[in-house]
């Protein structure tokens, strides 16, 4: 019996002296996007970044609300985004905890310097707390005018966050792919090459196109269209919606069942040859009874036509990224290193200059397999 | 009160070795693999397995041998008291060192992912005690437990697995057999120790239902093959979400795996948690047999009749052991090293010994 | 105290209205049998108890209506005055001589008629028990959709027979006891000798015979006089109100435990198993039982676990939640001045006060505590900031959780360890939580239900027989062929399968 008691003593003496982790959650902050932006003539000049959390004021979010503002920026002049956490606890009276981290949106001066990169995206992967499937975003200019910007624009209000809601939507184009923080690192270690999602706010908050990364350095922009095509070469795409001219009318065809494959074709000259297969739907075309989509000959022809297009398209955006960037976003090394270890193994040292010169055709076959609800 | 036999069932002994096999070093298998066989370290998981199995086989025959006869009478008549019990010192010291390892690498976890103000030896402590709970009663609770538990503990493989696919790239798993074939012992090494747990079969055995050795046998294959399965799997499926450079450079890549998962629309849209609550109760399973084993083994050798006092004696030694190591850094080299030396002994060599030595003697007693 | 009883009647009368004096319920009926001998014969019996119709129709008139007995001289006859009465004078089917005062004592008091007959050192007691009994009613706690519809009552006698009757069996067993020193109360042990386990009837039977207490006053207090671990929370023997399910039971190898004045019959070994099995299950189809049964286990969980985990949840990992989630959670406890623990424990406080209240008070008035409690508490308490609504949700699916456990005191007991692990959670969030589960499975694999592993058959024993089979789900009647293996059974087929495939291939 007495020794029970001793034991219920000590138990309820731990209980008595407990709860050191206890914070009501609203009593923390809980940040969605924070922006980092080398730091700003000051007076804090010491500080390398400029860092900008952005989270909810959830008194916006309560049945009628209280208060109008429906998120409030916070920043901060520190070294790395924890040394922020740090000093802005001095301003706010509530804990900033960061498991709800989204989105980070970088700064084009940030992302240009190779150190800085490795140093923030090992603080967001070293840490136990933060997601690893935290978003990327770059943007040209300042980082923190775009969370201002954000703030500012109340149609695009959402509740997780504005990045979070664009990068996930199911229905977007492939003019930006999201790139996570655990994709990102993956792409560093295998394809030496990698694309953060580009966003700009001019008005509106948009996000198109991406920023080009090579061993952790920004290297250059691409825009829409080149990322549509490294996507679709990469097989990152579904769907897509073409536009071009076709006896003398526009047509529109929803291209879908996307499949991309890559092949190894010439072993000595490394030659890669891409086969793109493509199943296609007209959308529109034009009501005149003289232009009738109803023959083979017509279906071919203009699948032929797309075929053309789209390979012009991807030689150039294969030729930019080859001669231009001399960045591997294609993922040839991955597939070497994957599918043929033996040219891999000589090949990975001196990738860099081989790269540029690799032999890359694209075969593309559409077929049209629709025509929509119209007999001609 | 009726006189109950301790029994443990046959299906009962399959889940008591494999869930004390699947255990704190499941976290970190991947890592290791990838650290001695790069993506081939599925290779040495296999070929361990096929090392143990031989062990297995030799405690099965030592019992068979000695039919009717517990683990301490066998080892007194083989080696003689002063030796055996020199032995069990060593089962000892071994099962305190495993035990202490686990409570504080626990510890750390919890720290590290769910309660980041909590001082350490509180939560490892709770964990000793929650063990020493469960580790009083007689091995017939403890079977029993382990085949609650059981479950969970391949419920934990398949969770991780579930939940990851979606994400996954399989095409990660090439290239295979890439690697140096002049590593294979260093990872053979680096796994043997991700089996340790059947050792239990020496304790448990004696009380097992149906002694056939046909069953036995089987019933080891059985679990021996979950648990390769099961370390296999769970090695492909880091393989597919992470680059090897990322598995070589993160001690626990099945943890980052659940911060990977990232299901938008699900309840618990965070797995870690869940994950975590999973991997408590699986480490819980590989440390009841232990805490049990070492309660016996003690009030064998000052010769009581319950073990429950020594359960409560071993629990401050435990707790002490678990922070000799200052840093994680220190707990992730000293006590594997402390671990792998008594483990070559209580896995491999004290088995062997006591089973080649009945065997002369009885060649001997015969001739 | 005289032990026997002596040869003369007035004595013995003396004695009987000095023990029990007071007790003006104490008939004496005196009477004078025979021309000749003029015997003395008293009719004693306590009033209330017995059927008076019976006693006068069948005892006294026969006794005074015997022509034999009228013209009785012991010269005329072989026999002596007794056995004339014992053969040829009562009318009565249930008859038994007895000279020792105990027993008669307590055959009086248990409502039969003692006579005793001038000269001789033996009483004849009559049965005759007629006191007031509610009549077979429909059980109260226990009700089924389909399914018959008579349920225990308070009279062993009439609970043996609605058993009995659902099983024509020559092997079914009713062994009698009386347990109380000054209740004496009636207990049945029921089983079936050729299914059930020996070693478990032995056990049972022992342990009924170790009771040595004053009045068991009903089938609860034997429960725990009977039980493993009385410390535990958890019940380890079943009760039910249902002969249909003591019968059911009893088919699997169980063995039931009739007590005089309680309509709750006990059935061990109980599992967890069992518990979780309703009478509706055997009534009702395969596939809508086990929907039920997964139903009633996830009922389980919540009870268990929904309201640690939001104190977990909200107060210590606000990570693990859904983005969107978090932040409308942090909206909806925006105002709630108390930590969320403090939130949890009011909430279960009202929520207990109001379950008491509407147990205790029955009628139209529990439906005011429903609403008054349900609604306007719950309503006022989010409107006045104290509670959030998310914590009302929460209180509210738990206590609908604890009624679809279709055993009260197993619900009972984790309502109890629910507020073990709000304390945890409150202390530690989800891993005081996974501590807490621990320490309950560890507690429910240590609990053994008469030798028999209360965990049965989720830890192994059992298993292969197929116990999995009718447990979290019930697979079809025609796969169940086995008995469930946790009770040892000493038959253990249940149906012949070759038999019933014939049947089958006749119909077709």
């Amino acid at each position: 019996m007495k020794k029970k008691l001793l034991i219920i003593l000590a138990i309820s003496m731990i209980f008595t002296t407990g709860c050191w982790d206890m914070i009501e959650i609203e009593d923390r902050l809980l940040p969605y996007t924070v922006a980092i932006d080398l730091s700003r003539d000051g007076k804090d000049n010491a500080k390398r970044f400029f860092i900008c959390f952005s989270y909810p004021n959830i008194n916006a979010l309560t049945e009628g609300p209280s208060q109008e503002d429906y998120a409030f920026l916070i920043n901060a002049n520190a070294d790395s985004i924890f040394g922020a956490v740090d000093q802005i606890s001095s301003r706010t009276y509530n804990p900033v905890f960061l498991k709800h981290l989204k989105v980070i949106v970088l700064s084009d001066q940030v992302a240009q310097n190779e150190q800085y990169m490795r140093e923030i995206l090992d603080g967001l992967k070293r840490d136990y707390i933060i997601n690893k499937m935290i978003d990327l975003v770059i943007t040209r200019g300042s980082a923190h005018e775009l969370l201002v910007k954000k703030l500012e624009s109340s149609r695009q209000h959402t509740i997780e966050g504005l990045f979070t809601a664009l990068l996930r939507n199911k229905q977007r184009s492939n003019q930006f792919t999201p790139m996570s923080l655990k994709d990102f690192i993956y792409n560093m270690d295998h394809k030496k090459a990698a694309i953060i999602p580009l966003a700009s706010g001019d008005p509106e908050i948009e996000i198109a196109g991406g920023g080009l990364f090579k061993d952790y350095r920004l290297i250059g922009f691409i825009d829409a269209d080149e990322n549509r095509n490294i996507s679709l070469l990469n097989g990152d795409a579904n769907t897509e919606d073409i536009d071009f001219e076709y006896n003398g009318a526009n047509i529109s065809l929803s291209l879908s069942a996307i499949r991309a494959r890559k092949k190894l074709v010439d072993e000595e000259n490394l030659k890669i040859q891409y086969q793109l297969s493509v199943d296609a739907q007209v959308h529109q075309y034009v009501i005149d009874p003289d232009k009738k989509l109803q023959t083979t000959e017509v279906f071919e022809d203009i699948q032929n036509k797309i075929a053309k297009i789209m390979v012009d398209d991807f030689n150039q955006t294969i030729e930019r990224l080859q001669k231009e960037f001399n960045a591997d976003a294609l993922g040839i090394l991955e597939y070497l290193y994957k599918f043929h270890p033996k040219i891999y193994k000589e090949v990975e040292k001196d990738w860099d200059s081989i790269f540029p010169y690799i032999d890359i055709e694209v075969d593309v076959d559409v077929k049209i397999r629709r025509r929509g609800l119209s007999d001609y | 009160m009726m006189k109950r036999e301790t029994k443990i069932s046959n299906i009962q002994i399959k889940a008591l070795i494999v869930s004390s096999i699947i255990g704190v070093g499941v976290l970190s298998l991947p890592n290791q693999l990838a650290n001695a066989m790069d993506k081939d370290g599925w290779i040495a998981i296999l070929l361990t397995a096929l090392l143990i199995f031989p062990i297995v086989l030799v405690m099965i025959q030592i019992f068979e041998d000695n039919p009717n006869k517990d683990i301490f009478q066998i080892g007194n008549e083989t080696f003689g008291k002063p030796l055996f019990t020199l032995c069990l010192v060593i089962y000892l010291a071994y099962y305190i060192a495993i035990s202490a390892y686990i409570a504080r690498s626990l510890g750390e976890l919890i720290k590290a992912f769910l309660l980041f103000q909590t001082p350490i030896g509180l939560i490892s402590f709770i964990f000793i005690l929650t063990v020493a709970y469960a580790a009083i009663s007689e091995i017939d609770v403890i079977a029993r437990l382990a085949y609650i538990l059981y479950p969970l503990t391949i419920g934990f493989a398949i969770i991780l697995i579930l939940v990851a696919l979606p994400g996954s790239d399989f095409t990660n798993i090439l290239p295979m057999f890439q690697s140096d074939l002049r590593q294979l012992p260093n990872g053979i090494r680096n796994t043997f120790f991700s089996y340790a747990g059947f050792e239990i079969l020496l304790f448990a055995l004696p009380y097992v239902e149906n002694k056939s050795r046909k069953r036995l046998v089987k019933a080891s294959i059985y679990s021996i093959g979950i648990v390769t399965v099961i370390y296999i799997a769970l090695f492909m499926l880091t393989l597919t979400q992470l680059s090897v450079a990322q598995i070589k450079a993160d001690p626990y890549p099945l943890l980052m795996i659940t911060k990977l998962v990232d299901l938008p629309g699900y309840f618990l849209q965070n797995l870690d948690g869940v994950i975590m609550t999973i991997w408590i109760m699986v480490i819980f399973s590989t440390m009841l047999p232990m805490y049990y084993s070492s309660g016996k083994i003690l009030s064998k050798i000052f010769n009581t009749k319950s073990h429950s006092i020594f359960i409560l004696i071993l629990l401050p030694i435990i707790f002490l052991v678990a922070f000799i190591p200052d840093t994680i850094v220190e707990l992730d080299t000293i006590m594997p090293l402390i671990i792998n030396i008594l483990g070559t002994l209580v896995l491999a060599i004290i088995p062997l010994a006591l089973f080649l030595v009945g065997r002369i003697k009885r060649r001997r007693g015969r001739s | 105290m005289i032990e026997k009883i002596s040869k003369n009647i007035d004595a013995n009368i003396q004695y009987i209205k000095d023990i029990l004096r007071d007790n003006d319920d104490l008939v004496i009926r005196n009477f004078e049998v025979g021309e000749v001998l003029r015997v003395k014969m008293s009719v004693v019996y306590i009033d209330g108890l017995i059927n008076k119709d019976f006693i006068s129709q069948f005892v006294i008139g026969s006794l005074m209506r015997e022509e034999d007995i009228k013209s009785f001289t012991l010269e005329g006859y072989k026999t002596t005055i007794f056995e004339a009465v014992q053969k040829h004078g009562l009318y009565s089917s249930e008859i038994k001589d007895e000279s020792k005062w105990d027993p008669l004592f307590k055959a009086m008091l248990s409502g039969d008629t003692l006579l005793f007959v001038d000269g001789c050192d033996k009483a004849i007691i009559v049965g005759s028990r007629g006191f007031p009994s509610r009549s077979i009613g429909e059980p109260q706690t226990e009700t089924v959709i389909r399914g018959p519809r008579d349920g225990f009552t308070e009279v062993i006698k009439f609970n043996t027979t609605l058993i009995r009757r659902r099983i024509r069996d020559t092997s079914l067993r009713v062994k009698m006891y009386s347990v109380g020193r000054r209740s004496q109360t009636d207990v049945a042990v029921m089983y079936i000798e050729d299914i059930a386990n020996k070693e478990l009837v032995e056990e049972v039977k022992r342990r009924i015979e170790a009771i040595d207490i004053d009045a068991i006053v009903d089938s609860t207090i034997l429960e725990n006089l009977i039980e493993d671990n009385y410390l535990s929370p958890f019940p380890q023997v079943e009760n039910t109100e249902r002969p249909d399910s003591v019968a059911a039971a009893l088919y699997e190898g169980r063995v039931a435990i009739v007590v005089d004045n309680s309509p709750f019959v006990l059935i061990v070994p109980a599992t967890v198993g069992t518990l979780m099995q309703s009478a509706e299950d055997h009534y009702t189809r395969w596939i809508e039982v086990s929907v039920t049964r997964i139903m009633r286990h996830l009922g389980l969980l919540l009870l268990l676990l929904s309201g640690p985990l939001y104190v977990a949840l909200t107060a210590y990992h606000p990570g693990l939640l859904p983005t969107k989630l978090s932040y409308f959670l942090a909206a909806s406890r925006n105002n709630v001045p108390f930590p969320a623990i403090v939130e949890a424990a009011l909430m279960e406080i009202t929520m207990e006060l109001l379950r008491e209240g509407g147990t205790r008070i029955s009628g139209p008035i529990s439906t005011t505590i429903g609403i008054v409690g349900g609604l306007i508490i719950g309503q006022a308490a989010v409107e006045a900031g104290i509670v959030s609504p998310l914590m009302i949700i929460v209180v509210a699916i738990t206590t609908v959780a604890t009624f679809v456990i279709p055993s009260y005191e197993y619900s009972a007991a984790f309502r109890m360890v629910k507020f073990v692990l709000f304390l945890f959670s409150g202390f530690f969030g989800l891993y005081g939580i996974t501590i807490g589960v621990i320490l309950v499975l560890s507690h429910l694999a240590k609990l053994n239900s008469f030798g028999i592993p209360y965990t049965s058959p989720y830890s192994g024993l059992g298993v292969i027989e197929g116990d999995l089979k009718d447990v979290l789900v019930k697979v079809p009647v025609q796969k169940l062929w086995l008995r469930p293996g946790f009770t040892k059974p000493r038959d253990k087929q249940r149906m012949r399968l070759d038999k019933y495939d014939e049947k089958r291939n006749e119909d077709i």
